[in-house]
């Protein structure tokens, strides 16, 4: 494993924890969310360019501009929760248990 | 001339006899009952006694004995089975007796059941019950001596169930018929093996064929019939409880029918028992055994039908005892007199319980002797019958067992328990006085007192004449078959008045102190073992259902019904699929972080787990 | 919510499974999925309260999560292989692969998510939710198959039709059994994938027709509850029956449809001697059989525990529409053209 994949995935692995096993806001979840799609970008990014695969350059923009959407749609249904929650804690979230 | 025509005379009375019984039935059968149809059975019987009292002195005097076959019934190759009637010294005495008792208490029933409106039904039970008695006595072969037996158990159980409006009453019943059933076994076993080894069911040539057989199984089989017929130790219960029902049917129960047929089997069948020493000693210790156990129940008894009844039973006892001893005779001598002195407690009884309004309990007696002389006097001669006071009719026989005990060389246990019963015969029999006629009153103030009925007091009177002198009568003309053992010590020959002199003044003494209360608390096992019968029913009849139907139930119920079926069956897969759905459910709170946390962990696991295997 | 909007994200989300469905390249495989997370959002959304909200936010988190899983999985091995084809996958991290595939299905021990997503949207929402929405993961789940380790795969299935009979079977809300019958569904489904995928493909479409029955009468029937369904046999006596029916085909009872594909999986795994493995999903089977037992109990056999006397709309003009019974039919009757289905797929 190279240093740089290594790199890469301890910081996708640190995102994916914090998303998981954090659980106060959904604010900080998101945030997890936008590092673990930034990791990947730079992966991406990287890949393309040791590898020399000038084809894939445009890649790591298309990943980018999906994860913009995915960021968007996570802060709108942030403020959807805002306001029929009244805030942002994910502990909130528990109308739906069985 | 006279004497020639004798042997003519003898079976047409004879004949006569059984004819005059059989009538009113007969007549029942075909015409309307006759207006006075109680008082019709009473002369009938009464005829039928005075009719066999003469071939009773004619064998009295000539010692004339008769076998007659009147009719071959039937032919079952290589059975033949005839009606035939053997008229020896047991029948022809046993049936003159049995007779007057009955006539004593149809006469009493008149007055007892007079207010029953099925009294005329009752009256043909007990004259059936009679007929039965009288053709089991008769009887030449096993076939007939069979039909007596199950007519003698049928009639008990329909006359003791008299009154079945009454739980207690069919209870007894029941209990009769059952322990019956079981005596029957034994008769049939005994009956199986003589048709299947000897190919006969006539009397007098089975005890020909089987002189030089091993018959211990027929014998052991008769011995277990008496045991059910006679209430001997273990299949005694019913007994006491066929109290429940009417007083006249007690009483021909207890003296002359039912109770005595089986001692009267064994007499009969003695040829079978008399080389085996195995079933002689059963006999003996058996005998012993009940003859103890009863009279030490009837010791605390307070029902004074329980308490006659009770030593009905231990009577018997003393029979079978006489039997175990060899000495048919003797038990027959005890039969007979028995028959006079235990109707005659009975009726007294009976007529104690009508006055003082259906009471029958001896605590709350006490002074009858002033307002029922008569019958309070033959209570006592009846007790003092019991006791074996000298010559009166039980001293005869009961002293003649006890001697044929005392002398013989046989089981001193059984001689032991025996002499213990006899005190207290004297004992119980103390505690009846006592009771009933000693003393102040303790009765309702408003009780319809009355003895002055002639269907009161002349049955009454003539069996207390019966109880006085018929041991005399018949010591005098019965010729022992075996020989006795004439000469004893002083010692042995006064031991039976002995123990019962010693039970009486012992009696006397704990009679006394009843009015002293010395402990506060008495300590009150022995009295509780007595008391509660030896806790016999309680064991056979409560534990011993109640032990398999509980074992049922663990098994059944418990084991496969809710267990398996059930708990480990439906209930418990849907209880296990409850808890682990309840679990599953459970994890569901709603909280996504939880559920991230989940799959994040269950897929660090799972590669793991995958990467390394 | 505009016709506009609506036509806009229901194209979206076809888009974006075709997309799946086309791709080779684990990039626009990502962008399938990616699109159609973003497209059904809005869809659950389209009835604004709280409980839609909450759906669609734990909709979202899962979702994005195993996408970017996924993602991170492909790139992993663009990384050692120097490759981004589909088919092409090397073993430990297809298994990571897999897993994410799975959080996207809602396959156990990942399946947390569904049930509460299924209770705040609507019916019609959650009928895209258990069928379109699960055919782009099985679609690349499928083509990795080969490469998926046989026991993850049945590991997963077992544990699937396992929880989904006991999670169903503490359930009063319709959708929420719903949810577990699909878990149990797809735990039959990857049971077989590794072994026979084409079985996988009859199972999957076979479970279609029956669920897309199931939601459009349930649609029809306006019923969300159990005790709600005993009110059916007035409103529309006919198809209180047939659903029944339905619900036992759903079970996988012997003469209905739903009986082909769980015969079929059970033969086939005896036949790669796994017979243990064939026996427990036979056993949990019973599990969900029950709680579809259940269902149409109410829904045929009792009457509306109702003490008030009220008026029952006693045999409305509902027209059962078209499609339902046509599904319907199929949902009973195809086991007898099971030879035919087989050489289809």
């Amino acid at each position: 494993m190279t240093h740089i994949l290594f790199t890469i995935s301890t910081a996708f692995m640190l995102g994916l924890t914090g998303l998981t096993f954090h659980r106060t806001h959904l604010l900080s979840a998101l945030l997890c969310l936008e590092g673990m799609m930034l990791s990947l970008f730079i992966a991406l990014a990287m890949w393309s360019t040791q590898n020399d695969m000038m084809i894939f350059s445009s890649s790591p923009l298309l990943l980018l501009a999906l994860s913009a959407c995915e960021a968007g749609l996570g802060l709108s249904l942030l403020v959807a929760t805002s306001r029929t929650h009244g805030s942002d804690h994910l502990q909130n979230l528990n109308l739906l248990q069985c | 001339m006279f004497i020639d025509q004798l042997p003519q005379m003898f079976l047409t009375c004879l004949s006569l006899t059984m004819v005059l019984l059989i009538l009113p039935i007969i007549l029942s059968m075909v015409t309307k009952p006759l207006n006075n149809w109680p008082l019709y059975v009473k002369n009938s019987v009464k005829m039928s006694f005075f009719t066999s009292l003469i071939p009773s002195i004619i064998y009295l005097n000539t010692n004339m004995q008769s076998c007659v076959i009147y009719y071959r019934w039937m032919l079952v190759s290589p059975i033949e089975i005839n009606i035939s009637l053997q008229f020896d010294q047991y029948s022809m005495i046993f049936m003159s007796i049995a007779l007057y008792v009955t006539w004593s208490i149809l006469e009493f029933a008149m007055y007892y059941m007079h207010t029953d409106i099925l009294i005329n039904r009752f009256f043909k039970y007990l004259l059936t019950f009679l007929i039965s008695m009288m053709i089991l006595v008769t009887a030449n072969n096993m076939f007939q001596l069979f039909i007596g037996w199950e007519g003698v158990g049928i009639m008990s159980f329909l006359l003791i169930g008299w009154w079945y409006g009454r739980t207690d009453a069919n209870m007894a019943a029941m209990q009769a018929v059952i322990y019956n059933r079981v005596g029957d076994i034994g008769l049939m076993l005994a009956m199986a093996w003589l048709l299947i080894n000897m190919n006969s069911w006539d009397i007098q040539q089975l005890f020909i064929m089987t002189k030089n057989m091993d018959t211990t199984i027929p014998a052991m089989g008769l011995l277990l019939a008496a045991m059910g017929k006679s209430a001997q130790f273990g299949l005694h219960p019913w007994l006491p409880a066929a109290m429940e029902g009417p007083t006249p049917v007690s009483a021909l129960l207890h003296s002359s029918t039912m109770v005595v047929a089986g001692i009267f089997l064994l007499i009969r069948l003695h040829p079978f028992l008399e080389n085996n020493n195995k079933v002689l000693t059963a006999a003996l210790c058996l005998g012993a055994i009940t003859t103890f156990f009863t009279a030490a129940c009837a010791l605390t008894q307070n029902d004074i039908k329980k308490i006659v009844a009770f030593s009905t039973s231990s009577q018997l006892g003393l029979m079978m005892v006489a039997i175990g001893l060899n000495q048919p005779q003797l038990a027959f001598m005890h039969i007979c007199t028995h028959a006079f002195f235990k109707a005659m407690m009975f009726l007294c009884s009976g007529s104690i319980i009508h006055s003082l309004n259906d009471e029958q309990d001896i605590r709350k007696m006490g002074g009858i002797h002033k307002i029922m002389p008569m019958t309070s006097t033959c209570l006592m001669i009846g007790s003092l019958a019991l006791m074996g006071t000298p010559f009166l009719a039980g001293f005869f026989s009961k002293d003649a067992i006890i001697e044929a005990l005392n002398t013989s060389h046989l089981n001193a246990w059984a001689l032991m328990l025996t002499l213990i019963a006899t005190s207290f015969t004297a004992v119980y029999s103390l505690r009846i006085i006592y009771f009933v006629s000693m003393s102040t009153t303790r009765m309702l103030p408003l009780s319809p007192v009355n003895e002055n009925n002639p269907l009161i007091i002349n049955p009454i009177k003539r069996l207390a004449w019966g109880s006085i002198i018929a041991g005399f009568i018949l010591y005098n003309f019965i010729l022992p078959n075996k020989t006795q053992m004439m000469t004893m010590p002083m010692s042995l020959k006064l031991t039976a008045l002995i123990v019962s002199l010693l039970g009486l003044i012992i009696a006397f003494e704990l009679a006394l102190l009843t009015n002293k209360q010395i402990k506060i608390h008495p300590t009150k096992i022995l009295h509780n073992f007595s008391n509660m019968l030896g806790f016999y029913p309680h064991t056979m009849h409560r534990l011993m259902s109640k032990l398999p139907l509980m074992f049922g139930q663990i098994n059944a119920t418990q084991t496969t019904d809710q267990s398996w079926t059930e708990m480990m069956g439906p209930k418990g897969i849907a209880n296990l699929q409850l808890t682990l759905a309840q679990k599953i459910t459970h994890m569901q709170k709603g909280l996504i972080k939880t559920y991230l946390s989940i799959t994040m962990l269950s897929l660090l696991v799972i590669t793991a787990m995958i990467i390394y295997f | 919510m505009s016709p506009y909007i609506l036509f806009v994200m229901l194209s979206s989300l076809g888009l974006g499974t075709t997309l799946t469905f086309t791709s080779s390249h684990w990039l626009l495989a990502w962008m399938g999925l990616e699109i159609n997370t973003l497209a059904i959002i809005p869809l659950m959304t389209n009835k604004h309260h709280p409980r839609a909200v909450e759906a669609a936010t734990k909709y979202f988190l899962t979702q994005a999560a195993a996408a970017a899983i996924l993602l991170f999985a492909s790139i992993y091995n663009a990384w050692y292989s120097g490759q981004w084809f589909i088919q092409d996958m090397s073993s430990p991290v297809s298994t990571l692969m897999t897993l994410a595939i799975a959080i996207k299905l809602g396959i156990a021990p990942m399946h947390f998510w569904l049930p509460e997503v299924m209770q705040g949207i609507s019916i019609s929402t959650g009928l895209i939710l258990v069928t379109w929405q699960k055919l782009a993961p099985l679609a690349l789940l499928m083509q990795i198959s080969h490469n998926i380790k046989p026991e993850l795969l049945i590991i997963l299935g077992l544990m699937s039709t396992i929880i989904g009979g006991w999670g169903g079977l503490n359930q009063t809300q319709i959708r929420k059994i719903m949810a577990y019958s699909s878990i149990a569904h797809l735990g039959w489904i990857i049971s077989i994938l590794h072994f026979m995928p084409a079985l996988a493909m009859i199972n999957l479409f076979i479970y279609l027709i029956m669920t897309i029955t199931m939601f459009m009468t349930f649609n029809l029937l306006n019923s969300p509850t159990i005790n709600t369904l005993a009110m059916n046999w007035s409103k529309s006596p006919i198809l209180a029956a047939t659903s029944a029916l339905a619900l036992l085909s759903l079970g996988g009872l012997p003469p209905l449809t739903g009986f082909m594909p769980k015969w079929l999986i059970i033969q086939e795994l005896t036949n790669q001697e796994l017979a243990p493995t064939a026996t427990l999903l036979a056993l949990s089977a019973l599990l969900s059989l029950f709680f579809y037992l259940r269902l149409s109990y109410s829904l045929s056999l009792t009457i509306m525990p109702n003490t008030h006397p009220q008026t029952l709309n006693w045999n409305m003009k509902t027209t059962t529409p078209l499609p339902l019974s046509l599904m319907m039919m199929m949902t009973l009757t195809m086991l007898p053209i099971t030879p035919t289905i087989i050489s289809l797929f």
